[in-house]
């Protein structure tokens, strides 16, 4: 998968409400549709697109399928916020140093 | 400067010994910019909103994805300008992060600065 496809994941209203219940434990796709205001084909193509996105992962059992957070999915997620926590004080010193050299 | 501890986005905060108008001239100027911001890693960045001399905001390609970094210039006392820079995933995260934040942290160790 592209590492986008978790921002883009993410964007949507009704995805992020998916991750929500799931983040209280596994559901499965009929007690999901039960908590949201959202048809089951639906939440089933929103739970396709997390899984796609390596958000969401699924376990079977028999005939019905429950799907849970996976941590790891936020790991680009998480990369991006830690990279930039030290870009933009390395930038803000930079700026400085160009404020300095710049004519009044 | 200070960071501010919020978790959906990056938040930063400079004091700066130069005027607004030329702190905006630092920002705006695309030659002045990339003097001491570059380029970003995944694309040229590009203008979303432009309010002269008080607020720019850039879209910031990544790896990850498309991101926007704000720029708001103040005046402070004495003549000199705050820049406060905002930067956040076009995709509005809050709510997953919020969310999924003790998962995450158990399966990476990551921790967000208090």
């Amino acid at each position: 998968m592209f590492e986008s496809d978790v921002f883009r994941a993410l964007g949507d209203p009704t995805r992020r409400a998916v991750l929500d219940r799931l983040s209280a434990g596994e559901r499965s796709v009929a007690e999901l549709t039960a908590a949201l205001p959202v048809s089951q084909p639906a939440v089933s193509q929103h739970l396709a697109a997390l899984k796609a996105a390596g958000l969401v992962g699924e376990r079977r059992e028999g005939r019905r399928v429950f799907y849970r957070i996976e941590p790891s999915g936020l790991a680009p997620l998480i990369d991006w916020l830690g990279r930039y926590r030290a870009f933009w004080p390395q930038r803000i010193e930079r700026l400085k140093d160009v404020l300095k050299e710049m004519d009044q | 400067m200070s960071e501010a501890p919020n978790q959906d986005e990056l938040v930063f905060e400079a004091e700066l010994d130069a005027p607004p108008e030329k702190v905006w001239r630092a920002l705006s100027t695309p030659e002045i910019r990339e003097a001491w911001l570059g380029e970003p890693e995944a694309g040229p960045a590009g203008v979303a909103r432009s309010e002269p001399p008080s607020r720019l905001d850039l879209t910031w390609p990544t790896h990850q994805g498309e991101t926007l970094v704000s720029f708001e210039i103040e005046p402070r006392e004495g003549g000199g300008a705050r820049l406060t820079i905002v930067h956040r995933a076009l995709a509005p995260v809050v709510v997953a992060l919020h969310t999924s934040r003790r998962a995450a942290m158990s399966a990476t160790g990551w921790r967000m600065a208090a």
